[in-house]
């Protein structure tokens, strides 16, 4: 019998039993649908947390002076030039910042400025929602320019829409008028918390809230902007930086590329042996990273576990039933000169095609449920070919198997007790 | 040498404590173009015998040859073939497959000889025309009648050709006029050469048969020639 003649029999039998097949099908199609919305969804929030928590750093190495440092071990803008002409780090840039407060005509609120040069946007993965960064150009001008975080621009315009807007600064009674060129999405603050200053950023920013409380009308939020580095070296006459920030091109250099960079330093300035330069690559921030990740990836593998469990078993009940409930067939089919073989062949084709209908149909309803499920969270997700090929691979499996198992069961026996059966 | 030999064929159910001799030493030869009518009363192991003769369970003990080919130590896959090819069984309880049409459960065992789609198409329906069910070709088991449903059994038995007819007590279920109906038919098969084995309880039925083989309790007591087999009015 050929290979065509058993297919269309193997359809034929499920067509004329569509209650029948139609509840296999739900079977694996709950299995599948099930193993993949819970697979897609569980790997979509899983790659929101590692998102957001890589965000956070652009794999940029920041290069810190210790604080007992002399002002001639400072880091100069003469450091930052020749930084830029080694040829693997791509991006550097000095890092400042000040706090104070800010007022616009209607709202005042704890400002923090971040402040570097135009690289500043690719080291600290500034990104835009609005407007632009500062050029190279304005930063050498010290131009009065800002970019404001989504956070800020709500707080104080309530709006995205704030580009041309201008921002009063004060701090140690200097006012500094910023007109906003840009809004980024980017957290600024957070950016600034995994380098290590968190205790002195914090410090010195309830030290200024002593100072500007009276001008402060109890708003606590806090804004937060990046200018250029120009404008708040003119704002403290400062003799240098305490910290920068590079990348390399090839990202996986970066540890290199921040060792390299801190020997030039050191040969700039003479101090070698002295320690005054730490490369801070954020090991304890990525083994906390690392950490979260590893705990989320175990949870979405024994969540799907459990789905592919579940899903299994439905899978295997349906077809046990079915096709126990066939072995009388099984024996007319046989006392009419079936082989036990051909009989297997019957079964795999109707359990494969089964399968077949049944996973395309799962994997759809499973990546809509995993897409309203995204959507509804807020979370992006991508399917990926492994979870659509675990997912309808073990339901396929486990149905093929629990399809022939008593198939081949009833095959075996003897004609008469096949048809004894009802 | 005969075309059916079976030899002190025992066929025990439950050994020991409560068992049943459903086949007490049978032996039985049956010769091509035969037929062959076996009579009894319920129980008393027809339908064993008839099981045994197909080949679709096997003896306690003892020994079965066809065309003197010891079929006792066949594979499986190999009486399915035997059966095929050999024999069209008409079962006591039709074994329609419920999900099939009458033309779908004739074509079965041509779809297991191997048979092509047009050649099975012709076969299937020449075989319900025969039984006189052209009309009904594609209705399922649960849309006909006992009677209707018997003839696509006949139908089904009949469609490969087979040489052999093992038939169940076919007209068991029927009143008197589709009884004959399907007498007729097997009367007919008998004429184009087949060898006819006819279970049945009834007497007038045995009566229509070459020679009549008498069971009671597994064993066969009486086994003799009809000078004149009554023909069916
Ligand atoms: N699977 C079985 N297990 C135990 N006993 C059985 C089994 N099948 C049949 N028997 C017994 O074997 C004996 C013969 O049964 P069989 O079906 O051959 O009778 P029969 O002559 O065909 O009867 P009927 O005319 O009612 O069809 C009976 O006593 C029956 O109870
Ligand atoms: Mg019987």
């Amino acid at each position: 019998m050929s290979i065509w003649e058993n297919i269309k029999i193997a359809v034929f039998s499920i067509r004329t039993n569509m209650m029948r097949s139609i509840l296999t099908m739900l079977g694996i199609i709950i299995g599948v649908a099930s193993v993949i919305a819970i697979i897609t969804v569980g790997n979509g929030g899983k790659d929101y947390i590692v998102d957001i928590m890589s965000s956070m750093s652009s794999g940029a190495v920041s290069i810190q002076v210790k604080t007992d440092a002399t002002a001639a071990e400072l880091i100069t803008k003469e450091d930052i030039e020749s930084l830029r002409g080694i040829d693997s780090i791509q991006y550097v840039s000095p890092m400042d910042y000040k706090i104070g407060s800010a007022y616009t005509d209607n709202e005042t609120a704890i400002c923090f400025v971040l402040s570097g040069n135009e690289d500043l946007s690719h080291v600290m993965n500034i990104t835009m929602r609005r407007g632009r960064f500062f050029t190279e150009e304005e930063n050498k001008n010290a131009a009065n320019v800002c970019v404001i975080s989504e956070l800020g621009a709500m707080v104080l315009y309530n709006s995205l829409d704030c580009v041309g807007e201008y921002i009063n600064f004060q701090v140690n009674g200097q006012v500094v008028k910023f007109r906003i060129i840009g809004v980024t999405s980017a957290d600024l603050s957070a950016s600034t918390s995994s380098a290590n200053s968190t205790v002195s950023m914090y410090s010195e920013m309830s030290a200024n809230m002593g100072n500007t409380q009276d001008t402060m009308m109890g708003g606590s939020a806090m804004v937060s902007i990046v200018a250029p580095i120009t404008v708040t070296d003119n704002m403290s006459n400062s003799k240098g930086y305490n910290m920068l920030y590079v990348t390399a091109k090839d990202s996986s250099q970066a540890k290199t590329v921040g060792n390299a960079a801190k020997n030039i330093l050191y040969a700039k300035h003479g101090n070698f042996g002295s320690n005054v330069y730490n490369v801070v690559n954020m090991e304890t921030y990525t083994v906390l990273v690392d950490k979260i990740i590893n705990v989320f990836t175990t949870f979405v593998a024994g969540i799907s576990a459990i789905a592919l469990l579940v899903g299994g078993i439905g899978v295997m009940n349906i077809m046990l039933v079915s096709v126990t409930e066939r072995t009388r067939e099984i024996g007319i089919r046989k006392s009419l000169g079936a082989k036990t073989s051909t009989i297997m062949f019957q079964f795999l084709t109707e359990s494969i095609i089964l399968c077949l209908i049944g996973g395309i149909v799962g994997f759809i309803l499973g990546v809509g449920m995993a897409a309203a499920v995204a959507w509804y969270a807020g979370i992006s997700i991508k399917v990926e070919v492994s979870t659509i090929a675990i997912a309808v691979g073990f339901s396929s499996a486990v149905g093929i198997f629990f399809g022939l198992y008593p198939a081949r069961k009833a095959a075996k026996m003897l004609p008469i007790e096949a048809l004894r059966r009802d | 040498m005969s075309l059916i030999d079976i030899r002190n064929v025992y066929k025990i159910y439950n050994p020991g404590e409560n068992e049943v001799r459903a086949l007490d030493g049978v032996s039985l030869s049956i010769e091509e173009g035969e037929f062959v009518a076996i009579i009894g009363q319920s129980g008393s192991g027809k339908s064993t015998l008839m099981n045994m003769l197909g080949m679709l369970d096997n003896c306690t003990s003892g020994e079965y040859y066809m065309d003197g080919i010891d079929v006792s130590h066949m594979t499986d896959d190999e009486l399915s073939e035997i059966r095929n090819k050999k024999i069209g069984f008409i079962f006591q309880g039709f074994n329609l497959i419920s999900s099939l049409t009458a033309k779908g459960n004739v074509e079965l065992p041509l779809v297991y000889r191997g048979m092509k789609r047009a050649e099975r198409d012709k076969l299937s329906t020449e075989s319900l025309k025969m039984v006189g069910l052209e009309k009904r070709m594609y209705h399922r088991p649960s849309q006909m009648s006992g009677g209707q449903q018997q003839r696509v059994a006949i139908a089904r038995a009949i469609a490969a050709r087979p040489p052999i007819i093992l038939a169940d007590e076919p007209t068991g279920n029927l009143d008197s006029h589709s009884g004959k109906d399907v007498m007729r038919i097997i009367h007919q098969l008998h004429k184009e050469g087949r060898t006819i084995i006819l279970i049945t309880h009834d007497n007038g039925i045995a009566e229509e048969a070459q020679r009549v083989v008498r069971i009671q309790d597994g064993k066969i007591i009486e086994d003799y020639i009809n000078e004149n087999p009554k023909g069916v009015e």
